[in-house]
């Protein structure tokens, strides 16, 4: 039934019907993988998916730069040289 | 055998020191840059921390020793944030709370923003436009994602530091990479204009 309806929502509306799909359904899986959350299982679903379909593949390399860039782009700021010394001095002061 | 996630336990104020600085005290760079990133300013994020470290210290008895220390650290950095800072923080770019607010009641988890993000422009941009892009999102956004990309908690960890649903962490950060994205796009489309203008030079 389902594949009926897929036929002819894309006999009306063309191909792209088919990729908003595949790209909806296997979404939610992407984002958990990347994310280190996914299930063997789901893992395994993504992988031979993503080989198969060209919009998620796609997704899937965009959703992983995204991460990569948030991880290793940004600047970390170094930690005031006084600061730790200062919350020692805090925690005596104010913890006996 | 290490004991797992009992209560700390230690025989002398010497003792709890010592416990207390092997255990949190070389998570202060991560602790001072969420603190920074909340509040972009250092003297703000330097208070942020040494009250994070001050209240660490003060309930170090219910720390259970086993467990996440760095997730323990940030919900108090987050906590103490939201109770004494937010109202008085500068936000600029502040994303439109109406946006905001329909993101957070949309039920569409699947609704995903497509872009022409490509991941060429992505790796040719620099740190600050990075920077720019994450610091132009709403508090609640710019959090998870710091949490979950920069931190690399797990959902269960970052449902406790922000006290939601594991449903909700998955729903916010699903809304938060949405805006992100939109935000590098526009970042890598400026840049697009700017390699245009060089090569008409």
């Amino acid at each position: 039934m389902i594949d009926f309806i897929k036929e002819v929502v894309n006999k009306l509306v063309g191909k792209k019907a088919e990729q908003r799909y595949c790209c909806k359904d296997c979404l939610c899986r992407l984002n958990l993988v990347l994310d280190g959350e996914g299930t063997e299982e789901e893992i395994l679903y993504l992988q031979e998916h993503i080989e198969k379909c060209a919009p998620c593949y796609d997704h899937y390399n965009i959703e992983k730069s995204v991460k990569e860039v948030i991880k290793h782009k940004l600047e970390q700021r170094p930690v005031p040289p006084t600061l730790i010394d200062s919350i020692r001095g805090n925690i005596n002061k104010n913890c006996v | 055998m290490e004991e797992q996630n009992s209560k700390t336990t230690y025989k002398s104020k010497e003792e709890k020191d010592s416990l207390f600085e092997k255990e949190f005290m070389h998570l202060i760079g991560p602790l001072y840059n969420f603190g920074y990133r909340l509040t972009f300013d250092e003297d703000d994020a330097n208070d942020l921390v040494q009250e994070t470290y001050l209240k660490a210290y003060r309930f170090f008895d219910s720390y259970e020793k086993g467990t996440n220390a760095k997730a323990w650290l940030f919900r108090i950095l987050k906590n103490t944030f939201i109770n004494e800072y937010r109202r008085k923080t500068k936000e600029p770019n502040k994303v439109d709370y109406q946006e905001v607010e329909s993101y957070y009641n949309s039920d569409d988890i699947n609704e995903t923003i497509t872009s022409d993000l490509r991941v060429d422009s992505l790796n040719n941009m620099i740190g600050d436009e990075v920077a720019n892009a994450l610091n132009a999102l709403d508090v609640d956004f710019r959090t998870i994602i710091i949490l979950c990309d920069l931190e690399g908690f797990t959902y269960e960890e970052m449902a406790k530091i922000l006290d939601i649903p594991i449903g909700t962490v998955r729903s916010r950060l699903h809304r938060a990479r949405n805006v992100l994205k939109e935000k590098l796009n526009e970042y890598a489309q400026s840049m697009g204009y700017k390699d245009q203008r060089k090569k008409n030079d």
